[in-house]
Parts: structure tokens; C-alpha cells; sequence
């Protein structure tokens, strides 16, 4: 978990215009401008993002839910007492494995969303890894290998992006607090551009082998102006290992 | 076998969307991408080099100085590498799952152009990325030290050229263990000649490794219909614990062999996935050589009458000659596989 929170010593480019970013008389990045757009005309969410609220969704996802809007299936209800009872120990972010979808949208680290070719692409500060969503019509692979990231598709539903992601091992937390899944889980994200500076991402988890009933989350991302990610390199300095202990 | 080392030719046990056609190349009528088409351009008018690359760099995987002379590395480098091949590349931080460095994307793995109107980033599909900064920022000056450095990218005609600089002293050049310092600025120049073909020259300029600046050139091959496989060094490291060798007791139980039986191995070897061809070639001590496409010749290590040890690629390779020795094969035995090579 502590992985999660290193913060940088130092670094370059951490004060550089970002090119092409509305701005009022006095050079401030204008973050109420409107919403940008392609050549297509859909929304352009490209730019640097993260998630404002610190480690609040990265501990627990569902921590704006009432009681009853998420009801674990019993094995995954004993799974998470038992992470919990150990202080997520287990936590495979603590190892430097990757916290996987949705929870790589939710840690408090920057990430870049780009437009590429028949994709929209996701790069992350947190790992060092990036994430492809494509945009091409494709459909999401039948039985697909389980992987750390999943597969993910991407549509347009109006101005909102609508990702679903599928095909993922269930070696990955929902989040560091142990929300467990299972290799059913099937997430859907809808990011929605307010404005220059703002999106509203609303996660639906949907794994009916974990959860009762599917439970949705929305939070906001806010742009990042004039700076850019740094190097981040879980494997270099992991001094985790050693505290993750438990009780 | 010591190490990871090829991951540039991971094989993938299963995967998906690896025969999906990727949208935007031209065809023939019959639906074969046409990678002779002309290279496309951005609503810039720059060329647009997105797409999904291979470097055939493999080669200089184990020796990525294979075309300097004795003398153009400084001794302290020339006494690290014997050092580090001494020890079977024991301390290759890539074997830690840490960043590849400089040399990343050269020796082989997928690796991903995308192309926007400030930066050309590059996704690897050993699962980090690159980002290439097109939009007239200057390098930083006095960066702190980074793994992959700071890269800015400028158009030269229709060269893009990016200019890396900033990089810590600890990764490797290649799995031979070359060292770089933190001086290390290096060069690249991506010409797209065609759709499906790059031509990629890369300059590596450290003055306090190397006597002068040096480059070598590869060529670079657009691969269509397939993505990106997810890699997750972490998940499955399993090198570590095997990290105990050293060279010198290789040496020690080197086995004699003699020169009219090595004589029978001497040709070239086509692997054909991944696409290598290996060369046998006998030195002038009567020792076996092998290269990798041409490149990187190291000695090999005799460990029977038809097994030899690639030090430098932690490979061994078994010979299998016919009766008259004229054709035959040989296996290359890496950490993912077995690769069957034909006598060409």
C-alpha cells in the first residue's frame, strides 16, 4: 500500500507549459473553458489527470456508498474480513504488481489520457504502465487469457466515453482496503468532460460471483496543467516488503 | 541457464486480439496490408510514424559495441563488462524486473507508436512507456537521474530525431554488460521510408565510457494485425534465485573439443520465431564463435562434445550435425523455450 504513497524528491519539467490550454489575461490555465474537440467532434479528454481526493477511493473504493449498496457474496465477505483483520498485507501493490482496473484510476498519482490510432490510450505515472482502450469497434475477446489490465473497449454514448474492461486475472484488489473479485468482473467506466479542467468518472463493478448486485461510484478527475509525470520505479526502492506483516 | 535475458523474445503462451487487422493500413484486394504503401502523414504534414514496430536489433543484444574497435571504450568500461561477464551478468538490473534503459525496444520486444501533436509516446510491451516531447521544450538542464532519462523530439526533413539525455548510471547497455555514465546522451533518427519500413540510427555519445561518439543503424519493420501482449516482470520473476554462477567455473569445466568436431557446427542457423539467424564461426584459437544476425560474436563454451554455453546470452546451444556434417540443425536453449534452428 505504501507504494501507493512515495513521494518524489525531485524532478524536471515539474513547471512547464502545457501546450495548446486555454488561458486568462494574466497566463492562468482557464480550467472552466469549455470542453475540447476533435476533428470528429468528441469530446478530447487528452491531458494529464489524477484523482484529487489523496488515497480516499484508493482505500476504499466505495467510500461515498451506503451500507447495503454493496453486499459481498460470503466467500468474499470472509476474503475481505481477513484482509482487513491483516492491514492488507497481501496487497499485491505492495509487492509492485500492478493495482490493475479500476483501482489504477483511483490511486493519487497522475496519468496521461491520449488519442492514438483506433485508441484511446492511458499512460500512468504510478508504475510506470500504460493502459490501451480501443476505440476501433472491436469486441471485448471471448474468454480471453486472464490478465492484470483486462481487455478494454471504448464507445461513445453522446459526449461520454463508456470503457468496458473484462478478462481480468483476479490476482488484483478493487482496492488496497481487499475488495476482492473474481475473474467474472466486468467494469464499466463512463468519463464524462464538464469542462477545460474536469471529469466526472463514474466505475460500475459488476461481478455476480463476488457481489450480490452490481455498485457504482462516481468521483472526480481533475486536469493537471503545466507539468508533466515523473519516473516512477516500484522495484527500485520497494522498502514495503518488510512492514507488510499483518494485525 | 543463468538469466532472463531474452526477454526480447518472450514467447506468449496464449493471447487475444493477436490476429485482429489493424484499422488504418492500406490493402491489396485481397486484404494483405500493403507495406509498400507510402508512408502516411499527420494533419501536420509530418510523417506519421504510428503503428506497432520491431526493431531488428536482436543482434546487438549481447554486444551492442560489436562494430567499435579495441580501444574506442576507456578501461574502467572494458574492466566492468569483463567484470560483469565474469560474474554471468549476476547484477543485470533487468533481471530485477528494473527498466532496460538506453538500449529499450532495441533488442526486439513489440513496441508501439502513438503519435500526437506535442509528443510521440511509445508503448513497450514489456509494459512501460516512453514519452518524446515534439513540443520545443529544451532538454532539462541537470535532470535528475532517471532510468529512462528525458527524451525531446525535433523533425529534420522527415527524420524525427530525439535527443535523450538524463539517465542514471545503472542500466546496462546490452546483456553483456556494457556500462554507460550518467553523460550518456543518446541519439535517435526515425526515418519512415515506406509504410511497412523504418531505418533507425541510433548514436550513443559518452565521453566518459567512450573514446568518441558511435552508432549503429537497424532496420525496423511495421507488424500488422496483431497488439501488444500484457508483461508483468513482477508477476513471474523466477531468475533471481537462479543468479549464483560464475564464469570461471563454466571455464573450469570446460570440455575439450576437437577442432574437426567444432568444424562440423561451423555455418549459419535460421530460427524462424523468433526471426534470428544464428552464426557459427570458428576463431582463430579454434574456439566456436556465435553471433546473433551478424552481430555481437562472443565465444562459446564448450560444456560436452555437441553443447556450448553463450555466456553473454545465458543460452546454451546444442548441435545436431548429420553423419557427413555438411547439413543439420541446432537448438537454442533460452529460459522460455526451446528455438530449433535450420543450417542454412
Amino acid at each position: 500500500m505504501l507504494a501507493l504513497v512515495l513521494t518524489p524528491l525531485s524532478a524536471q519539467w515539474i513547471k512547464i507549459p502545457t501546450a495548446g490550454i486555454p488561458r486568462t489575461a494574466d497566463g492562468k490555465p482557464d480550467l472552466t473553458a469549455p470542453v475540447p474537440r476533435t476533428a470528429d467532434g468528441k469530446p478530447d479528454m487528452s491531458g494529464l489527470w489524477r484523482q484529487p481526493n489523496g488515497v480516499k477511493y484508493t482505500i476504499n473504493l466505495d467510500a461515498d456508498l451506503k451500507p447495503g449498496d454493496v453486499v459481498m457474496q460470503p466467500w468474499a465477505a470472509a476474503l475481505y474480513k481477513e484482509r482487513q483483520d491483516n492491514i492488507s498485507k497481501d496487497d499485491p501493490v505492495g509487492y509492485c504488481n500492478f493495482p490493475g482496473v479500476p483501482q489504477m484510476e483511483a490511486v493519487p498519482y497522475p496519468y496521461k489520457i491520449i488519442y492514438g490510432q483506433g485508441t484511446i490510450d492511458i499512460l500512468y505515472e504510478a508504475f510506470h504502465t500504460f493502459r490501451q482502450i480501443f476505440m476501433d469497434g472491436r469486441e471485448l475477446p471471448k474468454d480471453p487469457n486472464p490478465t492484470w489490465f483486462g481487455y478494454s473497449v471504448g464507445r461513445w454514448d453522446g459526449d461520454t466515453l463508456v470503457v468496458e474492461t473484462a478478462g481480468m486475472n483476479d490476482k488484483t484488489w478493487i482496492d488496497t482496503g481487499g475488495h476482492p473479485h473474481s475473474e467474472a468482473l466486468h467494469v464499466t467506466e463512463r468519463f464524462t468532460r464538464k469542462d477545460f479542467g474536469h471529469i466526472d468518472l463514474q466505475i460500475r463493478i459488476d461481478d455476480p460471483k463476488a457481489y450480490t448486485k452490481p455498485w457504482t461510484v462516481t468521483y472526480g478527475l481533475a486536469l493537471m496543467p503545466d507539468t508533466e509525470m515523473l519516473e516512477y520505479v516500484c522495484n527500485e526502492n520497494n522498502v514495503d516488503t518488510k512492514h507488510l506483516v499483518g494485525k | 541457464m543463468r538469466r532472463l535475458l531474452l526477454l526480447a523474445i518472450c514467447l506468449p503462451l496464449g493471447a487475444q486480439w493477436l490476429k485482429y487487422p489493424t484499422p488504418g493500413i492500406p490493402r491489396s484486394a485481397e486484404g494483405k496490408p500493403n507495406l509498400t504503401a507510402p508512408a502516411p502523414k499527420t494533419a501536420e504534414g509530418k510523417p506519421d510514424l504510428s503503428g506497432i514496430w520491431h526493431i531488428d536489433g536482436l543482434g546487438y543484444s549481447t554486444n551492442i559495441t560489436s562494430d567499435l574497435k579495441p580501444g574506442d571504450m576507456l578501461p574502467w568500461a572494458e574492466a566492468v563488462t569483463k567484470e560483469r561477464v565474469a560474474k554471468l551478468g549476476l547484477d543485470n538490473p533487468v533481471s530485477r524486473c528494473l527498466p532496460p534503459g538506453p538500449s529499450i525496444g532495441l533488442f526486439g520486444e513489440l513496441q508501439k507508436v502513438i503519435q500526437t501533436r506535442d509528443e510521440v509516446a511509445i508503448l513497450n510491451e514489456s509494459g512501460i512507456f516512453r514519452q518524446v516531447f515534439t513540443d520545443g521544450r529544451p532538454l532539462p538542464e541537470d535532470p535528475s537521474p532517471a532510468w529512462q532519462g528525458y527524451s525531446v523530439g525535433h523533425w529534420e526533413g522527415d527524420t524525427l530525431v530525439v535527443e535523450t539525455a538524463g539517465f542514471n548510471d545503472r542500466s546496462w547497455l546490452d546483456f553483456g554488460g556494457h556500462p554507460h555514465t550518467e553523460a550518456l546522451r543518446v541519439t535517435e533518427r526515425y526515418r519512415r521510408k515506406d509504410f511497412g519500413h523504418m531505418r533507425l540510427e541510433v548514436t550513443f555519445d559518452d565521453p566518459k565510457t567512450f573514446t568518441r561518439a558511435w552508432s549503429i543503424g537497424m532496420d525496423v519493420f511495421l507488424v500488422p494485425d496483431t497488439e501488444l501482449l500484457e508483461t508483468v516482470c513482477n508477476e513471474n520473476e523466477k531468475d533471481a534465485v537462479h543468479l549464483v554462477g560464475k564464469l570461471s567455473d563454466e571455464v573450469k569445466g570446460e570440455i575439450a573439443v576437437p577442432r574437426e568436431t567444432a568444424a562440423k557446427y561451423v555455418g549459419t542457423y535460421e530460427i524462424k520465431q523468433p526471426r534470428m539467424n544464428v552464426g557459427i564461426s570458428e576463431a582463430s584459437n579454434g574456439k566456436l564463435m556465435m553471433d546473433v544476425n551478424g552481430k555481437g560474436a562472443v565465444e562459446l563454451i564448450a560444456t560436452s562434445q555437441t553443447t556450448f554455453l553463450n555466456e553473454a546470452m545465458g543460452a546454451h546451444v546444442d548441435f545436431f550435425p548429420d553423419a557427413q556434417g555438411k547439413t543439420g540443425y541446432l537448438i537454442l536453449k533460452i529460459v522460455e523455450g526451446d528455438l530449433r534452428g535450420e543450417r542454412k
